[in-house]
């Protein structure tokens, strides 16, 4: 399935997909529906539980960031 | 001439989303990073971490600080990662899970945008890396 339907199709959820083809820069254009819900805790779990020598990536299908929501990630680390 | 390494990106958006390639043992997993300058270092989720067999040592961590509290992160070393077809080895990263809304899987510190020339047109909204 291209990106772009599986976009469509699981609106505004995480989709875990094996990956069945990618352009030269890595990009995904086509992968295979593994698992998908509205939380990303389930999709990280079924990804647990993926055997052998695959290729799988993660998605999320909705607006970045949710409405009403900015983006906050500064956190200072002591080494 | 080959196409230098690019991302058409959504300058509207207030952040730009990359997709890495990242190499396990067995799994190879691709997954939506911040492209975030003001992190140290590449940040991946636990799951995925532990899903690629990325070997995580609790001897080896770093204390985080956030806004709301301290917490202590394993330190661990990705294998091999690309973005837009750019390979690095060895980068450094911490494991730690993003907020659930914030609906990508981690951020892409500077432990690996520091490997490149990096570009951002926001008036055409495209990222360039460049070795």
């Amino acid at each position: 399935m291209k990106i772009t339907e599986l976009k469509k199709k699981y609106k505004d959820e995480w989709v875990l997909a094996e990956v069945v083809r990618e352009d030269k820069f890595n990009q995904v254009i086509e992968a295979k529906p593994i698992a998908h819900s509205e939380k990303r805790s389930e999709v990280y779990r079924k990804l647990s539980e993926v055997k052998g020598k695959k290729h799988v990536t993660t998605i999320y299908t909705g607006k970045l960031p949710e409405k009403g929501m900015v983006y906050a990630f500064n956190a200072k680390s002591k080494i | 001439m080959p196409s230098m390494p690019n991302l058409k990106f959504d300058s509207g958006r207030p952040i730009i989303v990359v997709e890495a390639k990242i190499s396990g043992k067995n799994l190879t997993a691709t997954a939506q990073l911040v492209f975030d300058t003001g992190a140290s270092l590449v940040i991946l989720p636990w799951k995925i971490t532990n899903a690629l067999g990325i070997k995580i040592d609790p001897n080896n961590t770093i204390q985080t600080a956030t806004a709301s509290n301290i917490e202590t992160v394993p330190v661990v070393i990705i294998p091999e990662m690309s973005v837009l077809g750019q390979k690095i080895k060895n980068v450094k990263a911490i494991v730690k899970d993003l907020p659930e809304g914030s609906g990508v899987d981690g951020l892409l510190g500077l432990s690996f945008i520091k490997n490149f020339n990096v570009k951002i047109d926001f008036k055409k909204g495209i990222l360039t890396l460049e070795k």
